[in-house]
């Protein structure tokens, strides 16, 4: 069952540098830039419905890949940034049982507070100069925007499947 | 006090914090070489990139195509007759190089000279794009095999792209010219000067900026003197004194001029020629050795 969930990871992040660059139209990256963050949706999805060690984890190991293959700057910002927040995300929505809406909100929360920590980290290196609110509203709006449509695409698969997983570890346990 | 140590988690996640700072920290300078973990890792990754990344340009291609069919009949015709005009300045350009031969050896130019301007152009394909929108990476399939190094100059169709960061045995990456900012010490600082001027104007473009234009990022050219005749529209090129970046290639076209931070020099704003998105095919530069 888990195995299948590392494929699927594997699998968005093959995809979010090769396909998704080109399913956004050329014309918005022109105006503002758009940041596919699935994996980071896949794993807040994770910090709800099953728990916030998963998330924590698996936050760690595919940040740390994204920050290999794309280096640029620096290695761990990403990591560090996707780890942190799925554990936070697990620690702040623990109760068992979410709304569809309180879900969704907390995917909001969940890449708000990534994107911020990230920008934060990249203006403590001094790599970045702009201000926050040129960055909120060039990249912070837009990106999460296509995050949650992504979320909304993907919550019932999401919930019925982590779930399943969650459950079945709990009466092991 | 003694509960304070006592709590693991709280002393796990405080590590954690300093750890990855430190890690942030050290891995933020210089660093060409690296590791074959790293290696191994990006090269097949990238390789399994490069098989997604081309069907999906060519089915995100396809629609633009279609959507594009009336404004390339009217291109085709524009097309046809510059062509009949390439043919007319391919024989003058034949001429003119025969005649810059006869000079050269009238000059008595060296042989490593006259080599320092046989750039060859590497065709490269993009395999994969960052997703992370501060940091602006791409990945091309020409590694060490192909005889890629580190520095060595990109452009695409329209001008100047980037520069080669790391390079593995089939894959290297690329970054763009984006990323540059004038405080960071990996950032490479293009010379510059304006084409059609290029004894007389001297300028380094060091960082990009978003603070004119409504927002839309611009390149910023520093240390522009005070005699130098750059004005709004002229084209910018690199001047290839830096040794980094072959002379010649497009940057951009001048938006704005000023007077600098110290009013010693002037600053001039340059909006980006190439585009940085959907990038398809890349061009990579080599600077014949001896330079």
């Amino acid at each position: 069952m888990k195995r299948n969930l590392i494929w699927f990871l594997i699998l968005l992040f093959l995809l979010e540098g090769t396909m998704i660059p080109w399913l956004i139209p050329e014309v918005w990256s022109t105006h503002v830039q758009v940041a596919p963050h699935f994996i980071t949706v896949t794993i807040l999805y994770m910090a709800i419905f099953m728990n916030r060690y998963y998330a924590l984890v698996f936050g760690l190991i595919f940040g740390l890949l994204q920050d290999i293959i794309y280096f640029g700057h620096t290695v761990g910002l990403q990591s560090f940034s996707m780890g942190l927040t799925g554990y936070l995300i697990g620690l702040i929505f623990r109760s068992a049982h979410l709304s569809m809406f309180s879900a969704l909100s907390a995917i909001f929360v969940g890449i708000f507070t990534y994107e911020g920590i990230v920008y934060a980290l990249y203006r403590l290196f001094r790599i970045v100069e702009f201000s926050f609110s040129w960055a909120l509203m060039q990249i912070v709006l837009p990106s999460l925007v296509i995050n949650l449509l992504f979320a909304l695409l993907i919550y019932i698969p999401a919930r019925n499947y982590l779930e399943g997983i969650g459950n079945k570890r709990q009466e092991n346990d | 006090m003694y509960k304070f140590w006592g709590n693991k988690r709280l002393f796990i996640l405080l590590f954690g914090l300093i750890f990855f700072i430190a890690v942030m920290g050290l891995t933020l300078t210089k660093r060409e070489q690296i590791t074959w973990p790293e290696k191994f890792l990006k090269d097949t990754v990238s390789f399994t990139q490069g098989l997604i990344y081309k069907p999906a340009a060519y089915i995100a291609g396809f629609f633009e195509d279609v959507g594009n069919l009336r404004t390339i009949y009217e291109e085709n015709k524009v097309l046809k007759l510059t062509l009949s005009q390439y043919a007319m300045d391919i024989a003058r350009l034949n001429e003119l190089e025969a005649q810059n031969e006869r000079l050269k050896k009238a000059l008595d130019f060296t042989e490593q000279q006259k080599k320092a301007n046989d750039y060859v152009r590497h065709y490269a394909d993009v395999t994969a794009d960052s997703p992370d929108p501060y940091n602006n990476t791409v990945t091309i399939n020409l590694g060490k095999k192909d005889g890629m190094k580190a520095n060595m100059a990109v452009v695409s169709t329209d001008g100047l792209i980037g520069i080669i960061k790391r390079v593995s045995a089939f894959t290297s990456s690329v970054e763009l010219i984006t990323n540059m900012n004038s405080n960071l010490n990996t950032t490479k600082a293009i010379a510059a000067t304006i084409a059609g001027k290029e004894d007389k104007s001297f300028g380094i473009v060091e960082s990009y900026d978003e603070t004119v234009d409504g927002g839309s990022l611009v390149f910023v050219m520093t240390k522009i003197s005070k005699e130098d005749p750059l004005a709004a529209g002229d084209v910018v090129i690199t001047s290839g004194l830096g040794s980094v970046f072959p002379p010649g290639i497009v940057i951009g076209t001048v938006i704005s001029k000023q007077m600098g931070e110290f009013g010693i020099t002037y600053t001039a704003y340059i909006k980006p020629a190439a585009k940085f998105q959907h990038l398809r095919e890349v061009f990579v530069i080599e600077v014949p050795e001896g330079k």
